[in-house]
């Protein structure tokens, strides 16, 4: 059963022309500004006939590169953006029709939100007013919040100012707000992002063993292909606001990449030995020139690869090259981006 | 509205009050410099009034005659109602640059509700450079013959009809973009109730089109109101234009103008808030950093 429904979502914001700081006019400065609305510059589409259902209890992941309306549509389910058309149901709620009601069924994590901790109120605080927020009494704030920072690893920065955390530390507040509600739904955009390999493998089995647990269904954002083959039940893959694949990881290798990977890596490559490189079916070429040639790492998707093999080792070679690793495995879920995502199949580093 | 949901914003309120005080009393040496500087603009308000108490006494039969206690009363009542038309703005703003609107709409309350709580919050904290204010103005010689308690309720409603003005200046930040210091509501307000209210000179002494402009700001039916009950002064004699249109006791008209300021303003405000928050869900610039 569906307790996240999207059909037809779109999406787009307004560009608008900066006329300055309008300092010129001092206190009414507000000419200026009602002048910079009227200097509209078209729009930038976010997201196009956006549709997809969670269901309940499952752990659902959406990836994309920079720019491709992750935070959008995060932002449309959580209320905090009014889609331009289509439909957001939230365990059975208009999401447009009734935010209060959807705001208390949806704990939402957003990328940087730590920046909206009050700086004039300790950690524990802020997390409090947040708890009193949800319908916690105070006394059952202050366990709550005990509770979460403790999970999160701050229960010793809890009568710090949010200012005297490291960045790290601010996201895992912004986490522990996040995971203090008990609401049926968290929504996460890029939970992980600025914490070290350790707090962000906490925060990954939180969400994998705790949430799962508990039932909760969990919708979240990541660049980090291994943090969604890790927690994710599905996976859909938004480029350029629109939704290209979808579905549990085996499905979506089976359908997008059938065969092997076969990867490779060699040194002393020059320009003409990686022209030929090029011309194959490649998912991903990283080259780092130098005085010496080019070290290469190449990985390509087929279903010959013991042949596609041979042919590479033999091009390399053949021109010089020196191969330090060669390997046949299985696709990950990387190569099935950068073949879904990757706008020529090639990104050099 | 369910009980617990009361309740609940009941807690949010007091929450919000305590953070006001802590914001206030975050760099304390500011705190005590705003104090300080209270009582000096009360000692130069001091200085004028003993100038001017001789040309300005007779003017103010109906609020008891003393120009000293005519201005610190003024003083402290427009302060209440400044702060009612300045805060919600100023709530709006601070939460729209540092991001935390986000974090007020991700949760299951009204943002509007929330503004006014800051607000509020803002209210009750500036009862204690008021309270100073008028401590040290008592101590100068400033005094009181309350005729009525009425001046409470009058207060408030007044406190509530410039809380709407608030909010519609408040909304205008999204509504006109309005996101530097000023917007036109408050900028109008700010200009209008210095020299049309009545706080430093009665009205009586400006020209009959100025007098009329006097009557579009609930500040002067506050100040008349307030003034009246509170320092004793010669009953019904009239002291605004509408005392001579409307045949009813100098108070109860005032109160009167109040409660309609009150009527339209607050519902006018929230639907205005209300549309700049739907705004900026739509354009996607709920804060500096969307």
């Amino acid at each position: 059963m569906s307790i996240v429904t999207i059909r037809g979502l779109e999406k787009s914001y307004l560009k608008y022309k900066r006329f300055g700081s309008g300092t010129v006019l001092g206190n009414a400065h507000w000419l200026l500004a009602t002048l910079y609305r009227l200097q509209r510059q078209g729009r930038i589409v976010a997201l196009r006939d956006v549709n997809l259902e969670v269901k309940r209890g499952e752990i659902f992941c959406i990836v994309g590169p920079n720019g491709a309306g992750k935070t959008t549509l995060i932002k449309c389910l959580a209320s905090l953006l009014l889609p331009d058309s289509g439909y957001i149901e939230i365990d059975g709620l208009n999401v447009v029709e009734e935010p209060l009601k959807v705001k208390g069924k949806v704990a939402v994590i957003g990328s940087g939100f730590w920046a909206g901790f009050d700086w004039s109120l300790s950690v524990e605080e802020n997390l409090e007013l947040f708890a009193i927020m949800f319908g916690y009494n105070r006394g059952e704030a202050k366990r709550r919040v005990g509770e979460v920072l403790k999970l999160v690893g701050l229960s010793d920065r809890a009568k710090d100012d949010p200012t005297a955390l490291s960045s790290g530390q601010r996201q895992r507040l912004s986490l522990a707000r996040g995971f203090m509600f008990e609401t049926p739904i968290y929504l996460f955009d890029e939970p992980t992002v600025g914490l070290d390999p350790v707090g962000a493998r906490e925060i990954r089995n939180y969400i994998k063993d705790e949430l799962r647990r508990q039932g909760k269904t969990v919708v979240f954002t990541t660049h980090f292909m291994n943090e969604a083959e890790d927690l994710a039940d599905r996976i859909a893959i938004l480029d350029n606001g629109t939704i290209t694949a979808i579905g549990t990881p085996g499905e979506l290798k089976q359908e997008f990449v059938k065969g092997k990977i076969v990867e490779i890596r060699a040194s002393k490559v020059y320009e003409d030995g990686i022209e030929r490189l090029r011309k194959l079916e490649i998912i991903n070429l990283d080259a780092f020139f130098h005085s010496g040639g080019a070290e290469v790492t190449i990985r390509i998707l087929t279903r010959e690869a013991e042949d596609v093999l041979g042919e590479v080792l033999g091009l390399i070679m053949g021109s010089g090259g020196l191969v330090s690793y060669a390997n046949i495995s299985e696709p990950t879920l990387e190569d099935l981006y950068r073949k879904v995502v990757g706008r020529d199949g090639i990104e050099e580093a | 509205m369910k009980f617990t949901e009361m309740r609940r914003d009941l807690r949010i309120t007091a929450y919000l009050i305590r953070r006001q005080f802590k914001v206030r009393m975050y760099y304390r040496v500011n705190f005590l410099l705003n104090i300080l500087g209270t009582l000096v603009d009360l000692a130069v308000m001091a200085i004028i009034a003993f100038a001017a108490r001789g040309a300005v006494s007779g003017s103010l039969g109906a609020y008891g005659g003393d120009y000293f206690s005519y201005v610190i009363l003024g003083m402290v009542s427009f302060r209440i109602l400044d702060v009612a038309i300045n805060a919600p703005y100023g709530a709006v703003s601070d939460a729209f640059w540092n991001r935390r609107i986000e974090l007020f709409m991700s949760s299951p309350v009204n943002p509007t509700f929330l503004i006014a709580s800051l607000s509020f919050g803002t209210f009750v904290n500036e009862l204690i450079p008021m309270t100073a204010y008028l401590v040290a103005g008592l101590v100068l010689g400033f005094s009181t013959e309350i005729q009525s308690w009425l001046w409470i309720p009058t207060l408030l409603l007044a406190f509530v009809a410039c809380l709407g003005i608030g909010l519609m200046s408040a909304g205008s930040l999204y509504l006109l973009e309005t996101k530097g210091q000023m917007d036109p509501i408050r900028w109008v307000m700010n200009i209008l109730t210095k020299i049309v209210s009545g706080l430093y000179y009665p009205l009586s002494i400006l020209p009959l089109w100025m007098q009329g402009l006097s009557l579009i700001i609930p500040h002067t039916y506050a100040l008349d109101a307030v003034r009246r009950m509170m320092l004793g002064g010669t009953g019904s004699e009239p002291t605004l234009l509408i005392h001579g249109i409307i045949p009813l006791d100098p108070v109860l008209t005032d109160i009167l103008a109040i409660f309609a300021f009150t009527l339209v303003a607050l519902p006018l405000g929230y639907h205005l808030i209300r549309l700049g928050f739907r705004k900026a869900l739509m354009d996607g610039r709920l804060s500096w950093w969307s």
